[in-house]
């Protein structure tokens, strides 16, 4: 992607209103994310994925 | 995008998004997470994870219909999520599928209506039913979604 086009395009998708915060707490260990974790490994396991995606 | 969304807080890993959904049944805290999937080893792949955060559980809960009156905005604000986690990591793959097939129908319906904008972005798979993946069309009935940016 050509830098003008990626430029352009961070400007309409970014937000000054959106921040990185120290407060945003680590869900990472949460049991259901950890679950839903699993539930995708599952599915990939299973479908695989599109052969082109990991170019 | 474009579209009409909240604004969000992250950590400085943008693995996590924080936003409040605002509506008639008042302000809900919502809960974006990418997990990786190490299991995996067609390159990295992250599980887009979404649900409402539970107080008293002091956990998250997808299963919860919380009915705010405002399914459009909270999925522009999920989609603007993505967009910001692969500002970080355009090299990933993101993974999503619904917590029931009805949901997993709702984010097939989004994506269709805003398809011009995100192929913008990212190149989009669906998986059908017992078969393979294929590009994203619109409207049909994917169990499950992968992205990558472009």
């Amino acid at each position: 992607m050509s830098v003008a086009k990626e430029k352009k395009i961070k400007k309409r998708t970014r937000s000054n209103n959106d921040a990185v915060s120290p407060k945003v707490k680590d869900y990472g260990n949460d049991p259901f994310f950890v679950k839903k974790a699993k539930e995708a490994e599952a599915f990939i396991r299973k479908y695989g994925l599109p052969s082109s995606s990991s170019r | 995008m474009i579209l009409n969304r909240y604004h969000f807080s992250t950590d400085s890993k943008h693995l996590n998004f924080e936003f409040f959904s605002e509506g008639p049944k008042g302000r809900i805290k919502k809960i974006i997470r990418f997990n990786k999937l190490n299991s995996v080893n067609s390159g990295e792949v992250y599980n887009l994870g979404f649900g409402d955060f539970d107080e008293e559980k002091d956990g998250i809960d997808d299963l919860v219909i919380s009915n705010n009156k405002d399914s459009q905005k909270i999925l522009a604000t999920v989609a603007a999520a993505v967009v910001s986690f692969t500002d970080l990591y355009p090299e990933v793959q993101v993974f999503a599928t619904g917590s029931t097939p009805a949901r997993t129908r709702f984010y097939v319906l989004g994506v269709s209506k805003n398809l011009k904008e995100i192929t913008e972005l990212f190149e989009l798979w669906g998986a059908l039913n017992e078969k393979e993946w294929e590009l994203f069309r619109e409207n049909r009935p994917y169990l499950a979604l992968l992205a990558k940016r472009k």
